[in-house]
């Protein structure tokens, strides 16, 4: 493993991790409003079944997930905890911001208590527009950013520098 | 005179369950003699129309807009309420008298017809209403206007004398003299503590206490009125906007244009809700009856200058975060709270975010776009006046 870390990998075991990490995302549910509820209706039911994207949703805490789901209006009180969060997660580490709230304070864009998007807080990778979006469109976002990673430089992630938000 | 149809629009349906103490009120009885005397048709319908103009204007301002009166001004509310109901009956009953007399005629001949020998007492006149033939009152039309006027009067003596004996399903009776008292026994509590108090029959109660007697009125309230369960605990801002029209408003005119005009900061002139009031920040909690389920707002003004008032978390200890919310919101001091700090917001929060004049720095840089046409912000109007 330390050539992933040197970025020595051979490309073709390089694409087969990328190919391997992209189908076992251990998914974190951070729900704080209305969004949650589409969430749920993508990862816990059978209509929309996440699993078969590889996509899974039970880890127990951010510590042993991949991916957070940021679905919901986030004040700036729980701002410090969801940096606390993000700082809990493993690298790689990936986050979906789901929803107007999240992606920029949607309808609480001038309001005294929201942040006005959870990219201030931290780096974002997907976002999903929708207020709130439909389970579809979240399945969608995975599947980006599940190419996103099949097509990402390891060596570079690795290493520790900033992802590029977008 | 139009009105003299009362039957007119009326449900037939409910005249079978007329009381028939209702009818053989004296009034209604001559109502029904004189026009049968006068002519057959109109005496046809004044027989189910008095009796139904009787029964049924006194539920009306129940079911319409409730009569909102103060304690203090009308405390007989029979009185208020035999007046409005007639008039609101009659004013009802002349909107379903668009049709035409004759109309009239056959709605109001058909529904005694099977109640007639049902019971005899209570409508007599009715009585005699099967023999006439539905189909001849146009010819008596105009005839019967005098007599409708005649029945017009009876009609509100006959309405006046059902509300005044308390007949009718009627809801104040039974659900405000409760309020009423509730609202005596707090002032007597009180002794001269209640500033003001208002009254929605049936509905609700308000109730204004001077801010020293804020905790003395909970205290009563608690254990001895039964308003055992808090509800919540808030205050108002009444100072106009400062920054314009905004979501508070809802339409076009700029609610803080006088006070910008006043000078910056000015409180300018603050309207109050029902209760009145004189300062800016009104505290106002709400306690409920769980046994039974009444409720009183109490209201409060708090000085313009120390914002302060006593917690009543002692006695109600649901009401400690409402007070700490309130006093972050408004900056109103809760004296003797123990536990005064931030419930919401950030604890390195500046400023109270509920008060009118608490800018939303977004608005400053960008007008709120929820608007159709977004008005000009403090600062634009001026640059582009001048």
């Amino acid at each position: 493993m330390g050539l992933i870390e040197r970025g020595k990998l051979p490309k073709p075991l390089s694409h087969l991790l990328g190919l391997s990490r992209s189908y076992s995302l251990w998914v974190y549910q951070w729900g704080l409003a209305c969004c949650a509820i589409e969430m749920g209706a993508c990862f816990g039911s059978p209509r929309y079944d996440v699993m078969r994207l590889g996509v899974i949703p039970f880890p127990v805490s951010p510590r042993q997930a991949d991916l957070v789901v940021v679905s919901g209006t986030v004040t700036d009180k729980l701002a410090p905890a969801l940096r606390r969060l993000y700082e809990q997660m493993p690298e790689p580490k990936y986050v979906i911001s789901m929803g107007s709230c999240a992606n920029s304070g949607g309808p609480y864009w001038d309001s005294y208590s929201v942040t006005k998007g959870v990219d201030q807080i931290i780096p974002v990778d997907v976002y999903v527009p929708g207020c709130p979006p439909r389970p579809e469109a979240l399945l969608e976002g995975i599947v980006m950013l599940q190419q996103r990673i099949r097509d990402e430089d390891m060596a570079e992630r690795w290493k520790g520098d900033p992802i590029v938000v977008g | 005179m139009s009105s003299a149809e009362p039957g007119a629009g009326d449900d037939p349906a409910r005249r079978p369950s007329l009381p028939a103490e209702e009818v053989t009120d004296p009034t209604l009885r001559a109502e029904v003699d004189n026009p049968a005397d006068a002519n057959v048709p109109t005496g046809a319908e004044a027989a189910p129309g008095g009796g139904t103009s009787a029964a049924d204007a006194p539920p009306l301002p129940a079911a319409g807009a409730p009569a909102e009166l103060s304690s203090e001004q009308t405390p007989p509310q029979g009185q208020q309420r035999g007046a409005a109901g007639p008039d609101q009956g009659l004013a009802d009953v002349a909107g379903g008298d668009a049709g035409s007399p004759e109309s009239s005629g056959h709605t109001g001949t058909d529904p005694p017809v099977p109640a007639a020998p049902a019971n005899p007492p209570p409508v007599q006149g009715g009585a005699t209403v099967p023999e006439q033939p539905p189909a001849t009152p146009r010819a008596v039309a105009a005839e019967g206007a005098l007599a409708r006027q005649a029945k017009a009067e009876q009609a509100d003596q006959a309405a006046e004398a059902a509300a005044g004996a308390g007949l009718g399903e009627e809801p104040d009776p039974g659900l405000d003299q409760p309020r009423r008292d509730l609202v005596e026994r707090l002032g007597t509590a009180l002794d001269g503590g209640v500033l003001d108090v208002h009254i929605v029959p049936g509905v609700d109660v308000w109730v204004r206490v001077g801010i020293d007697h804020w905790h003395r009125a909970f205290e009563v309230c608690r254990h001895h009125l039964g308003l055992t369960y808090f509800d919540f605990l808030s205050a108002i801002d009444w100072l106009p906007s400062p920054f314009g029209r905004s979501e508070d408003t809802g339409t076009d005119e700029d609610a803080g244009a006088d006070d910008r005009a006043a000078g910056p900061g000015g409180p300018g002139e603050l309207e109050h809700g029902v209760t009145g009031g004189s300062t800016r920040f009104q505290l106002l909690a709400r306690l409920v009856s769980p046994t039974s389920h009444l409720g009183l707002t109490l209201k409060a003004d708090v000085d313009d200058v120390e914002l302060r008032a006593p917690t009543v978390s002692d006695l109600y200890p649901g009401a400690d975060w409402h007070e700490r919310e309130t006093w972050e919101m408004y900056g109103i001091d809760f004296v003797g709270h123990p536990n005064l700090v931030h419930l919401y917001l950030p604890g390195a929060f500046e400023g109270h975010p509920l008060r009118k004049d608490f800018p939303l720095l977004a608005r400053e840089v960008k007008p709120w776009p929820g608007l159709v046409d977004v008005e000009a912000m403090p600062g634009e109007a001026e640059a582009a006046s001048s």
